[in-house]
C-alpha cells in the first residue's frame, strides 16, 4: 500500500506540474523567441512570460483571494473586499505632486481668458471611508480635495462634488468591482457643477435609462476574481429628447475617428466595457460638435472618471474638446500645441483626487 | 527558488534529465543544475562558487600529497578565501551592509550582486578541507563530485548545511527511489507552502504594524509584531530549507533537518541547538570545539562561545545590530548556564513560555537598524500600557486569527505530534491522507505563486 501510495503522489505531482507547465509553453509559443533575444533581460522576460500564459488565470486568483480572506483579512493588494463591493483604498497619498498640479492650474489662469473649474472627485474609498475598518490605512479624501481646492488662486473655481455623492452613497454612485464612479455619480456631480456655474441642470426624468450591459467585471474584480462579489452593470443615460450629438472626432496621433455618438458600443464586447463612454482613455483629443441652442464651448481636461460625466454635458455647450493630459504629454506636445485655449468660454478640470495625486501630466498648461 | 519557473519548468526539467542521465552522469548534471541556478541569481554569482570549489579541492589535494606544513599553511588560505567570498559576495545582500562600505565609505565593486550560494559554499568549502586535513576521512577524487558537493544547490538560499561524509555514499551512487522521491515531493510542497501561505503574510503583518509611530501603539501590538517578525523568519528560513530538502530527496540524497520546533524548547542552550541546527552544528564543530579543546561535557567557554556566535553573526551579514543580539544571546546564554540548576526546578512550560518572551522581547534589537528605536520598541513591549482604542488588536483578532493558529500548529511541533500519533495508531491513515495534503497545498502554492510569481528570501 505504501508504495502505491507514493506512486500516487509522484504521478499526481508530476501530472500537474507537466500540464501546467507544458500548457504555459503551448500558449507562450508564439513569445519563446523573445527569451533569447532580450539579452540581460531574459530572466525577466521569462519570468514575465511564465506569469502572463500560465493557464487558469482567474482560478488562481480566486482561490489565493479566498484563502488569504480567510487567513489574513480583506485587505489584498492594496484592494478592500467586503460583501458589497471591492474598493482600492489609498494609504500613501502623493500630497507634494497634487499641490504641485494646483500650482501649473493657477499658473495656467493667469494666462488663460476663460474662467476655469476643477473638480477632484472622491474615490469609492473617499466616499465609503465610513464603512472601512478603523486597521484599513486610507487618506481622508475629504481633508486632501479640501486643502487642494483652499491653495487655488484667483481664476480658478472649486467644485464641490464630494457631499452630493456623499449624500448619495446609498445609491449605485460607484461600481462595485471598478475604482470609478457610473453613470448615476456622474450624473450627481455633473447636476451641483452646472448648479455652481449658474445655470440649471437637467433632472434625471429628462433620461430614458438604457441597460447597456449587466455583466461587467472591472479592473479590481479583475486582480481578485473575489467570487462573492456582484458583478456590475453598464448604465447609459439617454436624453428623451434625442441625442444632441451632431458630430464626435477623436484624435490620437496621427489617426482619427468620426462618430455620431459619444457611446462606443463595441467596448461592451470587451473587457474593459467602461470604455463605452467615449473609448475611454485611448485618445488624446476629442472633437464633439452639438445641436446645442448655446454658442459655449468648453474645454475640458480630463482624467478617468470624465468620461462619464460628458454625456450630460453635451447640451450646455455647442462645442466641446476634450484633452488627455497624459497622452498629449506622451506625444511631446503643450495644451497651445492642440487647442487655442483662448476660443472657449470655459475650462474644466476634472480628475478624481487619487489620479490628481498620480499624473505628473500638467506641465502640458505651461 | 520560489517562483512559477523554478516549480513548474526547472524542476521537472532537471528531474527528468537527472533521472535519464544514469548514475554515472548524474553528479555532472547536478552541477550544471547548481551553476544554472547561480546564473539565474548573476553571472558573478559563479566567481565566489568557483573560489570555494577550487580552494576545496586544491586544499583537499594538498593535504594528501605535500607536507603538513603546507597543508595547513593551504587550509588557512582556504579559510581566508572563503571568508573573503563571504564578506565581499555574500554580505551586500544582507540590508545592503558591506564591510568596505562600513570601513571606506565604498562599496565593494561587487556590492548588490546576489550571489546565490556564496555563503553556503564557503561553509563546505571550509569543512571539507578541515576535515580531511584532519584525517576525518578520505578526499574525493573527482572533481566534479567534490564540487558537486561544495556547490550544493539545493541547500544555496539558507541551508541546511551538509557534511561531505553524509552524502559521500549517495555521490558516489546517486539513485533515485520511490520512497525518496515520494518523500522529497512532499517535503519541496509544504516547503512552498510555509513560505507562500505563512511566512509572507506574517511579514505583511510585521510592516503594517511597524509602519505604525512605535508610540502610537499599544503593547500587545508590539508583541504581536515581533511575534509575526519571529514567526515570518523562522518560517521562511525553514520553508527554504524544507525545499532543499526536498529537492535533495528527490535527487537521492538524504539530508538532515535544520529544525526541531525551536519554540517548543525550555531554554536558550537548547534553543540554538533546534534553530539552524546545521548552522549551529557546522559553528560548533569548527569554530567553539577547535577553540576549547579540553572543555567537559557539561561546561561551556565563554571566549570560544563568543567566537563562535560572533563568527555565526558575521556570516549572516555585518552590522551592529547583530552583535547587540549576539551579545545579548551570549549573556542569556551565560545566566541560563549560570542559573541552570534552579532553572531545572521549573515546569518546562513555564521555562517555555519565558524563553519565547525573553526570544520575542530580543527581536527589536535585530530588526531595527537603529538602536533607539529598538529600545524605544522594546520599552513599548513591557510598558503594559495603551491598549484601549488599539485599532491592531482589533485587526490581528479579526484577520489574523487562523494564521496564528497555523503558526502555533506548525512552530510548536503540534502537527508532528499529530502525525506521530496517527502513525502509532495507524500508519495506513498517514499513508492516504498525504498524497491529498500534498495535491492539496500544491494548488495552494501555485495559486499564490500565479498571483506574485516571485517570492524572494525576505531575510
Amino acid at each position: 500500500m505504501k508504495k502505491t501510495l507514493n506512486l500516487i503522489s509522484i504521478a499526481g505531482f508530476f501530472i500537474i506540474v507537466v500540464m501546467l507547465g507544458g500548457f504555459t509553453v503551448f500558449r507562450a509559443r508564439g513569445d519563446l523567441g523573445r527569451i533569447f533575444s532580450s539579452g540581460a533581460d531574459a530572466k525577466q522576460t521569462a519570468s514575465d512570460l511564465a506569469q502572463g500564459y500560465f493557464p487558469l488565470d482567474t482560478n488562481w486568483k480566486s482561490l489565493h483571494t479566498m484563502i488569504t480572506r480567510a487567513t489574513t483579512g480583506s485587505e489584498i493588494n492594496g484592494i478592500y473586499s467586503d460583501d458589497q463591493r471591492l474598493m482600492r483604498v489609498y494609504p500613501d497619498y502623493d500630497k507634494g505632486r497634487a499641490f504641485s498640479n494646483i500650482g501649473l492650474i493657477n499658473n495656467f489662469a493667469k494666462r488663460a481668458d476663460a474662467p476655469i473649474s476643477l473638480i477632484l472627485a472622491p474615490t469609492a474609498a473617499g466616499v465609503y471611508q465610513s464603512g472601512l475598518p478603523d486597521f484599513i490605512d486610507n487618506t481622508n479624501q475629504l481633508e486632501i480635495i479640501n486643502s487642494l481646492y483652499y491653495k487655488l488662486g484667483k481664476g480658478v473655481g472649486a467644485i464641490d462634488v464630494f457631499y452630493p455623492l456623499y449624500s448619495a452613497k446609498a445609491d449605485y454612485i460607484y461600481y462595485r468591482t471598478s475604482d470609478c464612479w457610473t453613470s448615476l455619480g456622474a450624473y450627481y456631480a455633473y447636476e451641483d457643477l452646472i448648479r455652481q456655474l449658474g445655470a440649471t441642470p437637467f433632472d434625471l426624468s429628462n433620461y430614458d435609462l438604457e441597460y447597456a450591459d449587466e455583466s461587467y467585471y472591472g479592473e479590481l474584480y479583475q486582480q481578485l476574481c473575489f467570487k462573492d462579489c456582484e458583478q456590475d452593470a453598464i448604465n447609459l443615460f439617454r436624453s428623451k429628447n434625442g441625442s444632441t450629438v451632431d458630430k464626435v472626432t477623436l484624435y490620437d496621433g496621427d489617426e482619427e475617428i468620426e462618430a455620431r455618438s459619444v457611446y462606443f458600443k463595441s467596448a461592451l464586447k470587451t473587457d474593459e466595457k467602461k470604455d463605452v463612454f467615449l473609448k475611454g482613455d485611448s485618445f488624446t483629443r476629442a472633437e464633439i460638435d452639438t445641436g446645442s441652442q448655446t454658442n459655449k464651448r468648453l474645454l475640458l481636461i480630463k482624467g478617468t472618471y470624465a468620461n462619464t460625466m460628458i454625456p450630460f454635458l453635451l447640451p450646455h455647450y455647442k462645442h466641446i474638446t476634450v484633452i488627455d493630459p497624459d497622452r498629449l504629454k506622451a506625444e511631446g506636445k503643450t495644451l497651445s500645441d492642440a487647442v487655442d485655449y483662448d476660443a472657449y468660454d470655459r475650462i474644466l478640470v476634472l480628475y478624481d483626487c487619487v489620479q490628481f495625486s498620480k499624473t505628473d501630466s500638467f506641465d502640458i498648461l505651461r | 527558488m520560489v517562483s512559477i519557473v523554478f516549480l513548474y519548468f526547472f524542476l521537472p526539467v532537471f528531474i527528468a534529465v537527472y533521472a535519464l542521465a544514469g548514475q554515472k552522469y548524474r553528479p555532472v548534471v547536478f552541477l550544471t543544475a547548481g551553476v544554472l541556478v547561480a546564473c539565474w541569481s548573476s553571472l558573478w554569482g559563479l566567481l565566489p562558487i568557483a573560489v570555494s570549489m577550487m580552494t576545496g579541492w586544491v586544499s583537499a589535494l594538498v593535504s594528501v600529497k605535500c607536507s603538513k606544513k603546507a597543508a595547513a599553511a593551504m587550509l588557512g588560505i582556504t579559510v581566508a578565501l572563503n571568508a573573503a567570498s563571504v564578506v565581499v559576495f555574500s554580505y551586500s545582500r544582507f540590508y545592503g551592509a558591506d564591510l568596505a562600505g562600513i570601513l571606506t565609505g565604498h562599496s565593494f565593486p561587487f556590492a548588490g550582486i546576489v550571489s546565490a550560494g556564496s555563503g553556503l559554499c564557503a561553509l563546505h568549502s571550509i569543512s571539507y578541507s578541515a576535515d580531511v586535513f584532519f584525517g576525518k576521512y578520505e578526499r574525493e577524487r573527482s572533481f566534479i563530485k567534490t564540487a558537486c558537493y561544495i556547490a550544493f544547490f539545493p541547500s544555496f538560499i539558507c541551508g541546511p548545511v551538509i557534511r561531505y561524509d553524509r552524502i559521500r555514499e549517495e555521490l558516489s551512487h546517486p539513485v533515485i527511489s520511490y520512497d525518496k522521491l515520494a518523500e522529497g515531493i512532499r517535503t519541496l510542497v509544504y516547503g512552498f507552502a510555509e513560505k507562500l501561505v505563512v511566512a509572507a503574510p506574517l511579514l505583511d503583518l510585521w510592516n503594517r504594524i511597524s509602519g505604525e509611530k512605535t508610540e502610537n501603539l499599544s503593547f500587545a501590538s508590539c508583541w504581536i509584531a515581533a511575534a509575526a517578525f519571529s514567526g515570518s523568519l523562522y518560517f521562511d528560513l525553514k520553508a527554504y530549507c524544507d525545499i532543499a530538502k526536498g529537492l535533495g530527496l528527490m535527487a537521492g540524497f538524504s539530508m538532515p533537518d535544520n529544525f526541531n520546533a525551536p519554540f517548543a524548547c525550555g531554554g536558550f542552550n537548547e534553543l540554538i541547538r533546534r534553530y539552524c541546527i546545521t548552522l549551529f552544528e557546522w559553528f560548533r564543530d569548527y569554530v567553539y570545539r577547535p577553540l576549547c579543546p579540553k572543555r567537559k561535557s557539561d561546561s561551556i567557554c565563554l571566549p570560544a562561545m563568543l567566537a563562535a556566535i560572533s563568527a555565526s553573526l558575521l556570516w549572516l551579514g555585518l552590522g551592529g545590530r547583530y552583535f547587540i543580539w549576539g551579545f545579548f544571546f551570549l549573556l542569556i546564554i551565560t545566566l541560563e548556564y549560570i542559573t541552570r540548576k534552579l532553572l531545572a526546578k521549573i515546569n518546562h512550560v513555564v521555562r517555555a513560555i519565558f524563553m519565547n518572551m525573553i526570544f520575542l522581547g530580543s527581536m527589536p534589537l535585530l530588526i531595527f537598524p537603529s538602536s533607539k528605536d529598538a529600545l524605544s520598541f522594546i520599552g513599548r513591549m513591557f510598558s503594559f500600557s495603551g491598549l484601549p482604542g488599539d485599532v491592531y488588536i482589533v485587526y490581528v483578532v479579526k484577520n489574523y486569527f487562523i494564521m496564528f493558529i497555523i503558526f502555533v500548529i506548525l512552530a510548536f511541533g503540534l502537527a508532528r505530534f499529530v502525525k506521530t500519533a496517527l502513525n502509532q495508531l495507524n500508519p495506513n491513515i498517514v499513508r492516504i491522507v498525504q498524497p491529498i495534503c500534498q495535491t492539496v497545498l500544491l494548488l495552494v502554492a501555485t495559486a499564490f505563486l500565479a498571483v506574485s510569481p516571485t517570492q524572494g528570501f525576505m531575510f
